[in-house]
């Protein structure tokens, strides 16, 4: 019996020393020995393998308002223009060319001709009158529509409001305010619904009884002017799109919005087929059903294991399409996407995605990790409407006690921000920035090293401030305190997500180190915060991310702009409001850049929010992959997008990417390009 | 004179415990002619059903193993036997039953399938003969409407019945030794005195020789041609039965004797019991195991281990008094 | 029996509506809904969205409307993934559960019962200890660490078999051995313990000695009994198992129902959640009918009236 044990002992020795072994294996298992991360070779077909995150809510464009489906409408949808790819500027697509009226708030787009569904029927201007009626229409519940409402009476439309008739003629805004009449000026041929719509803009009111009277109760002179008028519903027609001729389509903004041009590559404002949809209802999705208009169409679908589209023979341009399918995996375990990357099994997944706990390793990869910035930033909140953070100076003590620098290094995959646009995607934007800077800077004859650093890291002019607004930072030994900062009160809140709660505690130790102030953390799941947050219940810090729906700084200023906005801080300031109003009527770029500069630089002074870093691309695809660039929203126009079998001219050092020539690329957007250029002239 | 069916010598079967070694049965031998019923009188504890389960080689080894003596069924040697070997033993030509009828049968399966699978086994039958085989013995052990609890489980039978029926399933295939482990001890007194005749008669005439083990002497007396009384593990005096009852010559087994309560005694006189409690066979001292509650123990017993003498013809005692105590016995019956 | 059967059965369908009532409660409780996002939707939209799915009405005729039609068996669209009926939904991921619980169950029992077995009859040796101390690791080692590692030795060291994603007989072997290993681990055990102490018993002694060998002591006298404690394991287990696993089918990237459970539950997609609670429901207690009907026939001194 002795000897049983001791050889049981042995044999579980054994099994444990194996064990340990094992584990030890595993730790220096991960080495960048080789090239590439993981296998790379090209697969056999003319496919490409992506991940697009989660699975998408519909097949629908207009319906969501998700990143993961925007992939998949890209190569299955298309629109008057499309994401350029490496800036994601607007290109031409199912527009030729186009011309904007001299105050921005008229677009004419002549389209192509040849263009079809994927069923061979032809498009015409009157499927995108279709489109724009239907997305804006109450009954489809878009999420979307909102990023259209610049176009006019599309807002009271999608709202359900009403026209009010008395005496035989639509009251109109002028009757309620009197406005000097603004003269219209030619563009286009003048037709009736031209007239209509450049005549001055009527009154509309809510269609529901309940909502009018609540909105007339509060208003006596509005509800006399409405006594014993007639309510007429706002229909699909009433909205500024028109379809001059088959291939002709003027579109109507009720104010000028010089971004908007880029806009209409939103998802949104892609085409969706009026045949399929008047046949099948809701059921028009449906792989059985469904008629699309992109460079690709769905051959397979088989919901939250595969998407495969192919080429679309019908596509005007197919010729130009490089792929023969894209098969787009939902994914949505980060460490699961990047096994299947690493195994060979996909060959790029979006943004975003590489565990932090992976990117020192992966960043070694400097022919496949891409790590730009994007149009997206991270920030903090801060609760105006609450004491203490109602008084800015403890604002700006929070913002000046934190490294940003810091910061950024420690996320891996993030730059710091110092304003409110992330100024790496626009250019021309931070160059008006620089200038208007000049510009502030004399006006208030601050030296230059000071207005260099007003925003960086500055501990010292933290603690004066905080002392200043009423809670003095003492020093107790090597550390700082601030007995009197109410912090039992407060929090730093944000949704449970492993990076957010990075984030947090470092700002958390930040505060501690340089204010002596600990701000305690809160978390929650994520749509039980998105209430919290946006009603301003908390107190404190809200964390959140804002990306941008188009590719101009506005959407990042407009955050703050009106009453109740986005920003949930409870900020609402008219001149800030104006500033914006003033930049949207300039009609020459730079100088509405330069406005917007100085919007921003109010903004900041004001600072209901704590810039901290804005994102970065972190995606990876094999050196294989060409014609895919990071650009700032990773939005990927896949027709240019071609494998390239010889390994000699596989992307290298993709740091670079955005610099180095690819002939064919380069080539097939100068191309789509010369018909604009073309009727420029 | 022929060969005994059965002879069982020096017999030692040890267990193995985190207490130490733990010797169930002792040095323990006896013989059993062809026809004669055996029985095994002894307290719990004193080795009288490990006794048997060595015989059929039924010990768990580990913890337990025969340490030593030899077991010769019908001039086998059954402890060299290869295992398959006392396989075609068991059940065929060694029977057993067990104590309690309802523990000892599957309850899972229904007894028809238990007593066919025994003959199906041994004697080669097929399902319809082994059926038909087993019809029979349950009648033979009365059970009343046999035929449709045939098919019966154990759970529906009553205590009294199932021990029929294990009786039935022990003696299928006509064995020539029947070990009964304490058959009766579950049972109703009525229905112990059913069951002991039903083995009475089976074995008059299947002509099977029987070992009978018991703690209860009420029950080997009407029973049994001869007697061995266990202790510790250790035979203590072995006799034909009416010399045993009438003639013991072991204080231990008087003191057995005289523990039955006997109706014919005065009320309110205090039953007799022997004193004190069976011993830790783990740790036995070294003289007589029964020293300690022996009340005619001297000096000696408590040193030396007592000799196995023998008082008159077939009858044997363990004990330095043997003698002495025989004699008193048989005064004792005179008077 | 069979009237037995009949009571259970009646009661399954009461029970489920029970349950669906109060996760309804539950989710309509939870702060959040289906429809916001990052970004605030215009109040007009919101309008459009509730005035679409009823969101406007009061909580009892919400309620109302709801049940009836979940009687009716129509458990309605997801609101999440527009056009897809739940029954659908459901119905096309099942599947993908049931073949990775079933396989991995499967497995489990096949392992577990021969190891739980021979570690019985062999008690003590240094088969019973060996297999019982890898079953403690089994038991101790997750399902989110035991995948990422045999997808670490599997697809990365060896290459032989693909990290992720449904596919083939190939891309089913880790997330069903990673399945199966816990309940390997614990039938095993259960296995062992039941084997052990029928094994004990007075009725396999008396199997001994009437000759039977050890083969049929085994398998005709010993595995009924042994089994007990394994069979009233199953029944809960299956039903969690054809489930899905979210874990292991996160990990694996497989589209089963677990998955969809836990989005839906993040989604705030009512119908879709409800749907499958209800489904998860029936599952268990036709599960747990089945296993009772099972003792009945497994051990004859249970009787159902």
């Amino acid at each position: 019996m002795e000897n049983r044990t001791s050889s049981c002992n042995n044999r579980l020795l054994a099994l444990f020393l194996l064990w340990t072994t094992a584990l030890g294996l595993v730790g220096c298992s991960t080495s960048a020995s080789s090239k590439y991360f993981g296998r790379t070779s090209p697969p056999s077909d003319n496919v490409l393998r992506y991940v697009t995150g989660s699975e998408p809510e519909t097949l629908d464009p207009q319906l969501p308002d998700g990143q993961p489906e925007a992939r998949i409408f890209m190569a299955l949808y298309e629109g008057l223009v499309e994401y350029g790819p490496k800036d994601q500027q607007p290109i031409p697509a199912l527009a030729k060319s186009w011309e904007i009226s001299p105050k921005v708030d008229e677009f004419i787009f002549h389209l192509r001709q040849d263009a079809k569904w994927s069923d061979g029927k032809p498009i015409t201007a009157n499927d995108f009158v279709y489109s724009l009626r239907r997305g804006f229409s109450p009954e489809t519940t878009s999420r979307t529509a909102g990023l259209g409402y610049a176009i006019k009476y599309s807002e009271d439309f999608n709202g359900e409001k009403v026209f009010i008739k008395k005496d035989g003629r639509f009251l109109t805004e002028a009757d309620l305010e009197p406005t000097p009449a603004k003269p219209s000026t030619p563009f286009g041929p003048e037709t009736e619904f031209r007239k209509f719509m450049q005549s001055p803009t009527r009154l509309t009111i809510y269609g529901d009884e309940k909502k009018r009277t609540k909105v007339l109760d509060g208003d006596e002179k509005l509800k006399a002017l409405v006594q014993g008028a007639e309510f007429v519903p706002i229909e699909g027609k009433d909205i500024g799109v028109e379809a001059i001729d088959d291939y002709t389509l003027r579109i109507t903004l009720k104010q000028s919005a010089p971004y908007f041009l880029g806009l209409f590559a939103h998802q949104f404002f892609r085409l969706v087929p009026q045949h399929a949809i008047e046949k099948h209802g809701k059921d028009w999705t449906r792989p059985e059903n469904i008629v699309t208009n992109g460079p690709f169409k769905i051959k397979e679908y088989r919901p939250y294991d595969r998407l495969i589209v192919e080429r679309d023979p019908n596509y005007w341009d197919a010729k130009n399409v490089h792929l023969d399918r894209i098969d787009f995996y939902p994914v949505e375990e980060n460490s699961t996407i990047l096994n299947l990357y690493k195994a060979g099994s996909i060959d790029a997944f979006l943004n975003h995605t590489v565990p932090s706990s992976w990117i020192n390793e992966v960043r070694q990869y400097k022919d496949e990790y891409l790590d730009f910035p994007e149009a997206a930033t991270a920030y903090y909140s801060m609760n105006t409407t609450k004491p203490p953070f109602d008084n800015v100076k403890v604002r700006r003590a929070f913002l000046l006690g934190l490294d940003r620098e810091a910061l950024s290094k420690f996320r891996k995959i993030t730059q710091p921000l110092y304003g409110k646009v992330p100024q790496g995607s626009f250019p021309d934007y931070a160059k008006a920035a620089a200038k208007v800077g000049e510009e502030i800077r004399n006006e208030k004859g601050i030296a230059a090293d000071a207005w260099e650093k007003r925003y960086k890291f500055d501990p010292e002019t933290a603690r004066k401030l905080l002392t200043e607004a009423g809670f003095p930072v003492v020093k107790n030994g090597d550390q700082f305190e601030c007995p009197t900062f109410p912090v039992d009160r407060l929090a730093i809140n944000f949704n449970t997500n492993e990076n957010n709660k990075s984030v947090a505690e470092f700002l958390q130790a930040q505060w501690k180190r340089n204010l002596g102030v600990t701000v305690p953390l809160k978390t929650m799941e994520f749509k039980t915060y998105l209430p919290f947050f946006k009603s301003l219940q908390y107190e404190g810090f809200a964390q959140f991310l804002w990306s941008g729906d188009y590719m101009d700084p506005y959407t990042f200023l407009s955050l703050q702009y009106g009453k109740d906005n986005e920003g949930a801080a409870g900020f609402y300031d008219p001149k800030y409001d104006k500033l914006l109003d003033d930049a949207n009527v300039e009609l020459d770029a730079q100088k509405r850049y330069e406005l917007m500069a100085r919007a921003e630089e109010y903004l900041m002074e004001q600072l209901p929010m704590i810039p901290l870093t804005v994102n970065a691309t972190n995606w990876m695809k094999k050196p294989y992959v060409k014609g895919m660039y990071p650009n700032p929203g990773t939005l990927l126009p896949w027709k240019f997008v071609y494998i390239e079998r010889n390994p000699a001219k596989w992307d290298k050092d993709v740091a670079n990417i955005m610099n180095v020539p690819d002939a064919q690329v380069d080539q097939q957007l100068a191309d789509l390009v010369s018909t604009q250029k073309a009727a420029q002239k | 004179m022929t060969d005994p069916i059965l002879k069982v010598d020096g017999l030692k079967t040890y267990f193995r415990t985190e207490d130490g070694v733990v010797k169930a049965v002792d040095d323990v031998s006896f013989e059993l002619k062809k026809g004669e019923t055996l029985g095994i009188v002894g307290e719990s504890g004193s080795g009288k059903s490990v006794t048997n389960l060595s015989v059929m080689r039924l010990i768990q080894t580990p913890p337990g193993e025969i340490a030593g003596g030899s077991v010769t069924f019908d001039g086998i040697d059954v402890l060299a036997l290869p295992i398959d070997e006392v396989r075609k033993i068991r059940g065929k030509r060694i029977a057993m039953i067990f104590q309690d009828p309802m523990t000892s049968l599957n309850p899972f399966l229904k007894i028809s399938k238990q007593l066919m699978e025994v003959t199906q086994l041994h004697l080669g039958h097929t399902k319809t003969q082994a059926r038909e085989h087993a019809l029979k013995m349950l009648q033979l052990v009365g059970i009343p409407d046999a035929e449709h609890r045939l098919d019966e489980y154990p759970h529906e039978f009553s205590g009294g019945m199932r021990q029929r029926v294990m009786i039935a399933m022990a003696l299928s295939c006509e064995p020539e030794l029947l070990i009964a482990d304490e058959p009766t001890t579950a049972l109703d007194v009525t229905i112990q005195a059913q069951i002991l005749e039903l083995i009475k008669d089976l074995k008059s005439r299947m002509g099977t020789s029987v070992i009978l083990i018991t703690h209860d002497l009420g029950v080997v007396a009407g029973m049994t041609d001869k007697i061995i009384v266990m202790y510790a593990g250790k035979v203590f005096e072995q006799a034909p039965t009416k010399e045993l009852f009438s003639r013991p010559a072991n204080p231990y087994t008087k003191g057995l004797l005289r523990s039955v309560p006997d109706p014919a005694h005065v009320q309110g006189k205090e039953l007799y019991q022997i004193p004190g409690l069976p011993p830790d066979v783990a740790n036995l001292p070294a003289g007589c195991p029964f020293a300690e509650r022996c009340d005619r123990a001297e000096d000696i017993c408590r040193r030396e281990f007592p000799p196995f003498v023998e008082v008159a013809a077939g009858h044997h005692s363990l004990c330095h008094f043997a003698e002495r105590v025989y004699e008193q016995s048989k005064s004792e019956v005179n008077s | 029996m069979l009237s037995f059967i009949i009571r259970r059965t009646l009661i399954i369908i009461p029970m489920a509506l029970i349950v669906v009532t109060l996760t309804w409660g539950l989710v309509r409780l939870a702060p959040g809904n289906f429809y916001t996002g990052e970004k605030k939707l215009p109040a007009a939209i919101e309008a459009n969205i509730k005035k679409k799915y009823g969101l406007d009405q009061p909580w009892y005729t919400q309620y109302g409307m709801m049940m009836s039609n979940i009687i009716r068996g129509d458990f309605g669209d997801s609101v999440k993934y527009q056009g897809q009926s739940v029954n659908e939904i459901i119905t096309r991921h099942l599947p993908y559960s049931a073949t990775i619980g079933i396989l991995g169950y499967l497995l489990a029992l096949l392992i577990g019962l021969s190891a739980g077995t021979f570690a019985a009859l062999k008690q003590n040796s240094s088969f019973d200890y060996g297999s019982m101390s890898l079953a403690m690791l089994g038991l101790s080692v997750p399902n989110f660490v035991l995948g990422p590692l045999l997808v670490l030795v599997f697809s990365f060291w060896l290459y032989w078999l693909p990290p992720a994603r449904w596919g083939g007989i190939a891309g089913l072997i880790l997330p069903v051995c990673t399945l199966a290993a816990i309940y390997a681990a614990y039938i095993a055990r259960l296995t062992r313990a039941g084997m052990l102490e029928v094994l004990r018993s007075d009725y396999i002694r008396t199997a001994r000695a009437k000759g039977l060998d050890e083969k049929t002591v085994l398998f005709r006298h010993a595995l009924r009994g042994g089994l007990v404690p394994v069979l009233s394991f199953t029944g809960p287990a299956l039903a969690a198992l054809l489930a899905g696993t979210v874990v292991v089918e996160k990990v694996f990237a497989i589209p089963g129902l677990g998955n969809i459970f836990i989005q839906s539950v993040f989604n705030r997609d009512e119908p879709l959640i409800l749907g499958i609670v209800a489904f998860l429901s029936i599952l268990i207690m036709v599960f747990n009918l089945i296993v009772d009907v099972c003792y009945g026939f497994l051990d004859p001194r249970i009787r159902y009236e």
